[in-house]
């Protein structure tokens, strides 16, 4: 049976499958060339760069970033037999209730967001969640009206970032507050106020993390040689001087006064002496910055340079310590006191202790408004406002805030009229702040040296390194010598005038009290503001301290508001270990009788 | 003499096939939490079982173990094909409802593969003996001495094509019958009516049913674009049909293979591999390979069957004997017409079948079968006559 033209058969045969496999060699060939679009090779991925933190110099984190994530689903892609099963593992997963995503997912067919606040470690276990579904087949392919299967299940999403102040009220108002703004559907927080405003460039993300690479069909990205990654840049975090530990007390304090004296507000500011270095700033009025409600308006300011008002008699030291500097006046001197009553041109000066004859340095210690417009008349106008400018009085004290309020002074044209030389010398008519105050009386626990109060230590990059905040260098207002002066007669204030109530066993401490009538529409009503600056040092350490408190109806005396609450500051710092008293160094001298 | 160039040329299919099953199956080995070599694993004891089975087969004296072996591959596939249906489903494992798979000792076999192997030899050996040459006995006559065979196929097709659903396995075997009752001797003119009759009934088939009229319209929307080319315009427009949407593995089969280009993005670098391509390293390895080696990949590869295919014919042509002449041809045309339908499936000339490239796709049963029938044709090359 075997044919003869078998083997021209099979050749033919063969020809005819080459044929075959020729046509399909042409086609893969034309495939290979053929422009053609194709789906993405790569994929890529962004990490969002995080607002930096503040942080206390204790190393607690007062305001974060924290990432919030969505979760969004594809209805159509949950097996209707899994539904219950979906829903039961994400409410485990996610916190939220079986019958909040039922109701969700109820909404509508297709992609549903099923939540916008899910927190890191939340969007982590929800990743991972995601991943098993789609390996329990949870999660079902179904055709698209192209034909094309579509999976896409769970997915969990970065939607934007909020702003955490994980212990409430503390440091506000200092440390101000934020907002939120949407960016490409993504929220971004920025500072508004206090130092979030001020370090808002500092704080703000600089630069979003890439990572591109090639991805399999779930968009996973493949790291390999042909993959990239840019890692994000955050902002900076805040380093504070200021160690919660004191802060929490001294807030409470504040608080215990304000509430005691029935007052509007109570602010203390302890600050290093020698540093500028501010280790504690507590107003008695503060608010949660994720949630300022209307009754909060009033304390978002931080008074301690936002509030500015005449003074009082706070300003008589630094009168004094000018007509020291110039040589006019000798401590020994002797004033007339005019026995609480006198009259400049038409104005009656009164003072509430009333004396006759006095040494210069009793004007300060028993403050006397009569002494001191007296004094005062020594000083050329230009000498006063040159003086209190070189103080620090009307000018921004340099702390890391915004919208500081400088203060007015007279021009120096009235300053020359002897009323004015005389009211402005105890401390009316002439605005300033309590951060300016406490400034200028640096400058006698110093050596004469006013310096930059300051609260922020430096900056931390992401890779955890430090930069040092740097400021003005500090300036000598007075000689050492006067400083010194005024220094002795500080403490004397505290040891036999007005301010024993601050009176500390083992401790150096001065100060000056000042009570200040209240202007309101151009006259001055039954209102006040006391305040108390001063310093308090030990054998090593020097702190400038100052307190105000605003309108107390309980009493308007400085000496039983703005004193105690000072003193109550030195107890914390002597409770703290920051100041260690020595009664041998110094002694307490025995308070002198009323005259 | 054994043929020793086709068994090196299968040998290294086989290898390059493991190497496949490895880089190609990534994707799924993580997606269903397998150990990374779960595949080549596998398909690596296979191939080694695969290249033994051959090179032992190919020791065997044809004169005495042939028929034998032939004969038991037939008998025991057609057995098994035909129990497959009342066999307890531990024994079975059926998927999206096509029984295709015999559980035995932890490996599932598909006796299909095998049958194959058996089927031709059968053919082979009933078409020696039973049929000659036509002589001019007419249409009707040629006819007549067909129907039991094609009763036989008919039975095989309805296990094939309905119980295992699985029609590329029922094409191949329809295709290789015709050209083997063509060599044995039928006339050309039958040949002819045969193929003719079996494209009558595919029409039939398709058109009986509106998702097959679908899927050849969804086909040709694609195919149109390389087979129009040829034709001139006149007569292309009205062939030309609106473009739908691209079958979803089609498309991504030829995106793989536009992604490969000339000279492809390198062995594991493939991007469709990864989930786009779901059957990548089983039926659609074609597509892998022209993504990581490129369209120089594939010709080579296409070359190697063109030379498999040269080989046995070659076998076939210088056999002593009808049966060895017959089988060694029917088994070359099992293996070539197996690898065109893939490679017309895959690059979007003809609808897919599922059906797996020789050697190449991951796969125990296939490769076994495969190996078993080349074995067998080098266990015949040993009786080649030197040349006339």
């Amino acid at each position: 049976m075997i044919n003869t033209n078998r083997s021209k058969k099979i050749l033919l045969l063969f020809l005819l499958l080459l044929l075959g496999f020729v046509i399909f060699l042409s086609v893969m060939f034309v495939n290979a060339f053929k422009s053609r679009k194709t789906p993405s090779l790569y994929t890529s991925e962004t990490t969002r760069a995080q607002r930096g933190s503040i942080i206390s110099a204790d190393g607690f984190h007062i305001a974060t970033t924290q990432k919030l994530y969505k979760a969004m689903v594809n209805t159509r892609n949950i097996d209707p037999q899994k539904r219950e099963l979906f829903i039961e593992l994400f409410s485990i997963y996610s916190g939220i209730s079986p019958k909040e995503i039922r109701s969700k997912l109820k909404e509508r067919s297709g992609t549903v967001v099923l939540s916008y606040q899910i927190d890191p470690k939340r969007a982590q276990y929800l990743k991972s969640l995601a991943f098993e579904l789609l390996q329990y087949k949870v999660f079902v392919e179904y055709e698209g009206a192209g034909g094309e299967r579509i999976l896409q299940g769970l997915s969990i999403l970065e939607s934007g970032e909020t702003r955490e102040y994980p212990y409430g009220t503390l440091l506000t108002p200092l440390i101000g507050y934020p907002h939120k703004i949407e960016d490409d559907g993504y929220t971004r927080v920025y500072g508004v106020k206090g130092l979030e405003k001020h370090f808002d460039e500092t704080l703000s993300a600089q630069k979003e993390g890439r990572q591109y690479g090639l991805r399999d069909v779930n968009n996973y990205m493949i790291l390999n040689r042909r993959s990239a990654t840019e890692l994000p840049q955050s902002g900076m975090d805040i380093k504070l001087t200021i160690p919660v530990t004191l802060q929490i007390k001294l807030e409470r304090i504040v608080e215990y006064f304000r509430s005691d004296l029935d007052a509007n507000e109570v602010s203390v500011v302890i600050m290093e002496s020698q540093t500028g270095r501010i280790i504690a700033m507590a107003s008695s009025n503060r608010f949660y910055p994720k949630a300022i409600r209307k009754e909060d308006y009033s304390s978002l300011n931080t008074s301690a340079i936002e509030y500015s008002y005449e003074t009082g008699s706070v300003i008589k030291p630094i009168t004094f310590a000018l007509l020291l500097e110039k040589g006019l006046v000798n401590p020994y001197d002797l004033i007339n006191g005019h026995n609480g009553r006198f009259r400049i041109d038409k104005k009656v000066i009164t003072d509430e202790h009333k004396m006759d004859w006095m040494s210069a340095e009793d004007v300060i210690v028993y403050s006397s408004n009569i002494g001191i417009a007296q004094l005062a008349q020594k000083l050329s106008g230009l000498d006063i406002y040159e003086g209190f400018l070189r103080f620090g009085l009307t000018r921004p004290s340099g702390l890391e805030l915004p919208y500081e309020r400088a203060g007015v002074m007279p021009t120096v044209r009235q300053l020359n009229h002897e009323i004015y030389k005389a009211t402005v010398a105890y401390g009316y008519g002439i605005q300033s702040n309590l951060m300016q105050l406490l400034k200028a009386y640096n400058a006698f626990n110093n050596k004469g040296r006013t310096i930059n109060p300051h609260v922020v230590e430096g900056s931390i990059d992401t890779y955890g390194r430090f930069f040092p905040a740097e400021y003005p260098p500090a300036e000598q207002v007075i000689s050492a010598p006067t400083a010194e002066r005024m220094k002795k007669i500080l403490i004397k204030t505290v040891n036999k005038g007005t301010g024993v109530k601050a009176r500390t066993e083992g401790l150096e401490i001065g100060g000056k009290t000042g009570t200040a009538h209240i202007a309101e529409k151009g006259r001055y009503v039954n209102k006040y503001n006391t305040s108390f600056i001063g310093f308090a040092n030990d054998a090593t350490k020097l702190y400038t301290i100052g307190a105000t408190v605003i309108q107390p109806r309980k009493t308007q005396f400085a000496s039983l508001t703005a004193v105690p609450a000072f003193k109550a500051a030195v107890d914390l710092l002597i409770d703290d270990g920051y100041l260690h008293p020595d009664p041998q160094k110094f002694p307490l001298p025995p308070p002198e009788p009323k005259h | 003499m054994i043929d020793r160039s086709l068994f090196l040329t299968v040998t290294f299919l086989i290898a390059f096939g493991v190497v496949m099953s490895y880089s190609l199956s990534s994707y799924t080995v993580i997606f269903f939490e397998y150990s990374e070599f779960h595949f080549a694993l596998r398909q690596a004891i296979f191939a080694f079982g695969s290249i033994f089975i051959i090179w032992a087969l190919a020791q065997l004296d044809p004169d005495v173990w042939l028929h034998r072996i032939g004969m038991s591959l037939f008998f025991t596939g057609l057995v098994l094909m035909i129990a497959m249906p009342f066999l307890p489903s531990s024994l079975v494992s059926e998927v999206g409802g096509a029984a295709r798979w015999i559980k035995i000792a932890g490996f599932s076999l598909a006796p299909v593969e095998f049958f194959k192997v058996g089927f031709v030899y059968f053919l082979a050996w009933s078409f020696a003996r039973k049929l000659g040459h036509h002589d001019n006995m007419g249409l009707k006559a040629e006819f007549l001495r067909f129907i039991p065979y094609a009763a036989m196929f008919v039975v095989v097709m309805v296990l094939i094509a309905f119980i295992q659903k699985d029609l590329g396995q029922v094409v191949v075997l329809g295709l290789t019958l015709a050209f083997l009752l063509f060599f044995a001797g039928s006339s050309f003119k039958f040949f002819m009516s045969l193929i003719t009759a079996s494209l009558l009934f595919f029409v039939f088939f398709i058109f009986t049913a509106e998702h097959r009229i679908a899927r050849i319209k969804s086909w040709w929307a694609l195919a149109q674009q390389n087979v129009l080319t040829v034709f001139p315009e006149s007569i292309a427009r009205h062939l030309r049909i609106e473009a739908v949407d691209e079958p979803y593995q089609i498309s991504h089969s030829l995106n793989a293979i536009h992604n490969g280009g000339l000279f492809g993005v390198g062995l594991g670098g493939g991007t469709f591999k990864l989930g786009f391509l779901s059957e990548v390293h089983t039926d659609f390895v074609l597509s892998g390979i022209a993504e990581e080696f490129g369209f120089l990949g594939v010709a080579a590869v296409t070359l190697l069957f063109v030379f498999i295919m040269h080989r046995t014919f070659r076998i076939a042509n210088r056999s002593s004997s009808g049966v060895y002449f017959l089988f060694a041809l029917g088994i070359g045309l099992l293996i070539v017409f197996t690898f065109m339908i893939n490679a017309y499936g895959i690059s979007g000339l003809t609808p897919i079948k599922g059906i797996s490239v020789p050697f190449l796709s991951y796969g125990g049963s296939a490769m076994l079968g495969s190996a078993i029938g080349i074995g067998m044709v080098l266990m015949v090359s040993k009786k080649m006559e030197r040349k006339k």
